[in-house]
């Protein structure tokens, strides 16, 4: 069965209409009897993307930087509807995109872990069983009763981390996170990140690095300014890709 | 938008619950400040219009409170629903959830103050000597009519603060106006006979103060332009849910 598929998506963008408009330019432009609709242009972020990915398989998405590739996890978790084309998840989507986005930061670290599973969806029950695993893995013993304020980014970042793997969805969706904190917690964090891949779970994984994507995907595709230069086996791909 | 889904309920309700805990747990008065606030804003109106200006009836205090509480629960949410969304841009980019829960939970935010705030006012009540009637049954009814206004608006003007960035400065003029455009601080027989009728159509919140004034302590029913409130909010609701259904992609707009 197909965990994920993907037939000609795409997503679009408005360039920004009003954004550095100003009253005196739409006035100028109004003398001008020019329209003021053709400011609306539209940039493809993505386009013409197709591919399946099968339950258990782990997609790598490689591409240089603004190619599209978090636009496409947002895309995969429901974030952005798509303009053009269709996308189906079979389950549901989890994202691992910034670590620590909507902690607040006069809560505790308890406090978050619990206000950002809600919001990602978990229900109360499954947070209460998690939450010692969490805490646990975290490493931040008593700092957990801290304010979030007073964490040192790396801290934060565990606790993001932290709270992504141990709550999981069907998909899970991970933007080149395997370099958080010192050495210790990277290597920690990496084991956690093979036992997803090893689970049975489909997981597509954005990263920069070809070793990581070399040794944990069986998949990839290569995007370029939103277009699909390729999909197919890892080796094949990276070897395309860098030979480009 | 689920509206009523279980896990709108709970993101809500842990939203609601962060907040607070923020509001209140890092000022060294606390939920005192709850008290003060209202008290404040209703001793300086009362020193300007009674001692100053030699107005106002012998209930004044009383009806200057209760103006003021609601008024403040309008007045606040809306400011902070306003920008509800785009201080959330990187968490609406990053997780999917029912978006409307973000200005929603502004709305009951602020009505902590406003419970707080009608605890005082019955304070006052009490020793003011005035006597409970029938009509103050009225009172969770008119709140209830205050709240699903609140959230109309709030739900509309969360997204028009995303398109529209001046939204916040022209709100911010705008709520002080219509605190003085509303029967707070003077009462709606201070208006000339002739255009009471205009005024209470026009000012969207005054049939709605007219009616907490008349219902606690004047003794009679609430106001008949009362139902130009509640046209109003249906007009606002369909507006709120046209946005809402139609703007499924917000977050690419952030």
């Amino acid at each position: 069965m197909n965990a994920i598929e993907v037939k000609d998506l795409g997503i679009k963008f408005r360039l920004s209409r009003f954004k550095n408009t100003r009253v005196k330019d739409l006035l100028g432009r109004a003398m001008s009897k020019q329209k003021i609709t053709e400011q609306r242009e539209h940039f493809w972020a993505l386009r013409n993307l197709s591919f399946e990915l099968e339950q258990g398989e782990v997609l790598g998405v490689i591409g240089s930087n603004g190619s599209g590739k978090s636009t496409l996890l947002r895309t995969i978790g429901g974030i952005y509807q798509p303009d053009e084309g269709s996308i189906r998840v079979e389950g549901s989507a989890s994202a691992l995109l910034s670590l620590g986005t909507g902690f607040k930061d006069d809560l505790t670290g308890w406090e978050n872990i619990y206000l950002n599973a809600i919001i990602l969806g978990f229900t109360q029950e499954e947070i209460d069983n998690s939450i010692e695993d969490i805490v646990a893995f975290t490493e931040l013993g008593r700092f957990i009763n801290e304010p979030v304020k007073n964490y040192s980014s790396g801290m934060k970042a565990r606790l993001g981390f932290g709270i992504a793997v141990h709550l999981r969805r069907e998909v899970m969706l991970v933007d080149e996170i395997l370099g958080v904190g010192d050495f210790k917690f990277r290597k920690k964090s990496q084991e956690k990140i093979e036992e997803l891949i090893h689970d049975d779970r489909t997981v597509v994984l954005v990263s920069h690095s070809m070793d990581s994507i070399e040794s944990f995907t069986s998949k990839c595709l290569w995007i370029n300014k939103g277009q699909q230069m390729m999909f197919g086996e890892t080796k094949e791909v990276i070897k395309a890709y860098l030979s480009s | 938008m689920a509206l009523f889904g279980r896990s709108y309920k709970s993101i809500l309700k842990y939203l609601v619950i962060g907040e607070l805990k923020v509001k209140y747990k890092n000022r060294l008065l606390g939920m005192a400040w709850a008290v003060i606030d209202p008290l404040m804003l209703m001793l300086i109106y009362l020193v300007l219009v009674k001692f100053i200006f030699q107005r106002g009836g012998p209930n004044y205090a009383i009806e200057l409170l209760v103006g003021l509480i609601t008024y403040r629960w309008f007045s606040t949410s809306i400011m902070a629903a306003s920008r509800s969304l785009l201080s959330n841009g990187k968490l609406l980019q990053t997780v999917k959830f029912p978006y409307s829960v973000l200005p929603i939970s502004r709305v009951l935010i602020n009505a902590v103050d406003l419970l707080v705030g009608f605890v005082i006012l019955f304070v006052f009540v009490y020793f003011y000597e005035v006597s409970p009637t029938i009509y103050w049954l009225w009172i969770p009814v008119l709140l209830v009519l205050q709240f699903q206004f609140i959230i109309a608006l709030c739900l509309i003007f969360s997204i028009v603060g995303i398109y529209f960035r001046d939204l916040l400065n022209i709100l911010t003029f705008g709520v002080r106006i219509l605190l003085y455009a509303s029967p707070i601080l003077y009462g709606i027989e201070q208006i000339p006979a002739e255009f009471q009728s205009t005024y209470l159509t026009l000012s969207p919140l005054s049939s709605l103060m007219v009616s907490f004034k008349n219902v606690l302590i004047f003794n009679t029913g609430p106001s008949p332009y009362l139902l130009i409130f509640v046209g109003l909010s249906m007009v606002f609701w369909v507006l709120a849910l046209y946005l809402f259904n139609s703007r499924k992609n917000i977050s690419k707009d952030l």
